[in-house]
């Protein structure tokens, strides 16, 4: 598997790292974070250009969030009719949709990149909780260059070892990812138990 | 405690699971790390292209080329898999010859 996705890169350059951002970012599970690092390994060989990797990976990245937003976008008026079906649901949903037209932007930067694994999630709420669409790109497309530029440069910083700090790098993001979900989790029970 | 635990039984079993989850990525993680060496070149593998292999095995261009059996200044961004069907032998055969080719340039340079 990991062979054969590096040997893609080799073979399609720019092209393949651009089509694996964007279907991971609508959920495809594709190992994008070792397409990227392969990016830059072979920047690093000179066999692809370091602008030609970080503007296709970074294009495919933005793309997929866009379409993920737009698929929201499209299901938030059903989400609203079927939450609107009991009294408590209608007032969660109101709350979370005033939270996400309110600050989504900052739950979007840092899902591109700090916690990758919810990126999806988080467009398609963004969507369809009503976050304004230039918002969305402008801090989604800051977040996208972050997630980029960070593992296409270790890729050429690391160029000869990129398999073996790709299994170090995704274990280290589920680690953010799973801890942040505690640490969010844990905040809520905390409080709850502070409230008795 | 006993009350707030029933009452957010869910709540609670998930932010266990986070947190065992979190605790196997960290190992994970360390142990992957301790894998890690910059000294050592990369297993010549078939997705590599001729610059990937020189720069891995530090060999100089050059003298890779001709290693590979190809006309300077090489195919460019080509896999060893795609150069050794066009030379019509497997890419494990290739990949030996390869090896044996960079063992004999650093035996030949370091005398």
């Amino acid at each position: 598997m990991t062979e054969t996705l590096l040997a893609l890169v080799a073979t399609w350059g720019g092209y393949a790292v651009a089509l694996s951002a964007f279907l991971s970012c609508l959920l495809v599970p594709i190992p994008t974070a070792l397409m990227m690092l392969a990016g830059g390994a072979f920047a690093a060989s000179e066999d692809l250009s370091l602008g030609s990797v970080l503007a296709a990976a970074w294009t495919g990245a933005v793309l997929g969030d866009q379409v993920g937003y737009r698929i929201g976008r499209a299901f938030g008026p059903a989400l609203k009719r079927l939450a609107a079906r009991r009294s408590k649901t209608r007032a969660a949903y109101g709350r979370a949709r005033r939270m996400v037209s309110d600050k989504g932007e900052y739950a979007v930067f840092f899902s591109t990149w700090a916690v990758a694994p919810l990126g999806p999630y988080v467009n398609f709420a963004a969507g369809a909780g009503g976050l304004n669409a230039w918002r969305f790109t402008i801090w989604d497309a800051l977040g996208e260059a972050i997630w980029v530029g960070f593992y296409v440069a270790l890729g050429y910083a690391f160029s000869t070892e990129i398999t073996q700090l790709a299994d170090v790098l995704s274990n280290a993001v589920g680690f953010v990812t799973a801890g942040a979900g505690a640490a969010v989790l844990g905040w809520v029970l905390l409080k709850r138990m502070r409230a008795g | 405690m006993r009350r707030l635990l029933r009452e957010n039984s869910l709540l609670v079993l998930a932010f266990a699971l986070l947190l065992g989850l979190a605790v196997f990525f960290a190992v994970g993680a360390f142990r992957h790390a301790r894998n890690l060496d910059i000294a050592i070149e990369q297993p010549v593998a078939s997705w590599m292209t001729p610059r990937y292999v020189a720069l891995s095995w530090d060999v100089p261009r050059e003298a890779m080329m001709e290693i590979l059996g190809l006309e300077p200044p090489g195919p460019g961004r080509r896999t060893l898999a795609d150069i050794a069907a066009e030379k019509g032998i497997s890419v494990e055969e290739y990949i030996t010859l390869i090896k044996a080719g960079i063992a004999a340039f650093r035996a030949g340079r370091d005398e």
